[in-house]
């Protein structure tokens, strides 16, 4: 069987992923694309494979299944959910939970749990011309720089609709978009953290200043790994909160958040109109 | 031990500050105390030594308030801080 392989760096995590079908090898690679590296023969790298079957398509990490469905667009959420776990498990460098979007060299950061709409404001936000980061983590280096971390975006199918993505499955419960798809990918050299913003979905306050002091625990306790270095993480965290602005927004649609988004980059106050 | 003494901060004791905020991380546990200003001063002046009456003392004087207006304060963060073993007898 011919294997299609392309290799994949997840923020230092190799993968190796093979399938002998072109339309998967063609789909995940448009999903991991800021990812992409030369092929190699890097033993340690993970083994990720999609195949087919007569009973259907299965996932295989480590050459053990992980998932079946009857087809592989089905195989998709969980392939790119295990790839996450596994990058966001093996990272060193301090990591919260969090939807991160840029302009230039400066990135806001929307910190918080799952459920809290992160993936929908980020996608917003990209939509309306920002750059994407992640829709999950903020990676911090040691100096405070941020380390990209452009995964697939997961949308329900109505708001992937409202935000003018084309789906290729209208009846699946989530809708997994590339990138490159969704718009333009952050790819400067240098990104500071500028505004850290608390997502209040459900909020009709708007923007209002957040205090410096309550950005510590926020991030804290949304980091994945915060226990591996507990006194750089706060370090970390605390050098957040003096040099960047803090913020709640409360709001009900996702452009809200681009509309403040776009307040906050241009340092004025705008009408939807203009995103 | 006498009765009443508060115990001195454990070694290692990591504090940083943001605004009127100071985040205490135990070297140990790795858990994490965040203290307003009238608790920081009380972790403070636990360095110190002396009993929960000589600290609410201290800090009236340095605060300009009734000794009784925060001893109770002064006694819940001596409390906490033993609690979560940031203190060593």
């Amino acid at each position: 069987v011919t294997q299609l392989l392309s290799s994949f760096d997840l923020l230092g995590l190799p993968v190796l992923f093979g399938t002998a079908d072109p339309a998967v090898a063609d789909a995940v690679l448009e999903l991991f694309d800021p990812f992409r590296t030369t092929v190699s023969t890097d033993l340690s790298a993970l083994d990720v494979q999609v195949v087919s079957g007569t009973q259907g398509w299965t996932l295989e990490i480590g050459r053990w299944p992980m998932a079946s469905a009857a087809s592989w667009h089905q195989l998709l959420p969980p392939l790119i959910t295990e790839l996450n776990q596994r990058c966001v498990g093996a990272l060193r460098d301090f990591a919260v939970h969090a939807g991160v979007v840029a302009h230039a060299d400066e990135a806001i950061a929307f910190p918080g749990e799952s459920g809290l709409g992160k993936s929908t404001a980020v996608a917003a936000c990209v939509r309306a011309g920002y750059d994407y980061v992640s829709d999950e983590a903020l990676v911090l280096e040691s100096d405070a720089q941020v380390r990209p971390y452009p995964r697939p975006v997961s949308l329900v199918p109505r708001m992937a609709t409202q935000l003018g993505l084309s789906i290729r499955e209208p009846d699946a419960d989530e809708v997994m978009v590339a990138p490159g798809e969704l718009g333009s990918v952050w790819s400067g050299s240098r990104l500071a953290v500028a505004h850290v913003v608390m997502l209040d979905r459900g909020g009709s306050e708007g923007l209002v200043a957040l205090p410096r002091a309550d950005v510590v625990p926020l991030l804290l306790r949304n980091s994945f790994n915060h226990f591996l270095d507990p006194a750089a993480s706060i370090r970390l965290a605390a050098h957040l909160a003096r040099t960047a602005t803090c913020w709640r927004l409360g709001y009900s649609e996702p452009a809200e958040v681009a509309v403040a988004v776009t307040e906050l980059f241009d340092g004025r106050s705008v009408s939807a109109d203009e995103v | 031990v006498t009765v009443g003494l508060v115990g001195r901060p454990v070694d290692g004791v990591d504090v940083t500050i943001v605004d009127d905020r100071a985040f205490l991380l135990h070297p140990d546990t790795a858990r994490v105390l965040v203290l307003n200003p009238t608790a920081y001063a009380v972790w403070q002046a636990c360095a110190g030594g002396g009993d929960v009456e000589e600290i609410t003392r201290d800090l009236a004087d340095v605060f300009e308030v009734a000794a009784v207006d925060i001893r109770d304060e002064v006694e819940a963060a001596v409390a906490e801080f033993a609690d979560q073993g940031f203190l060593r007898q």
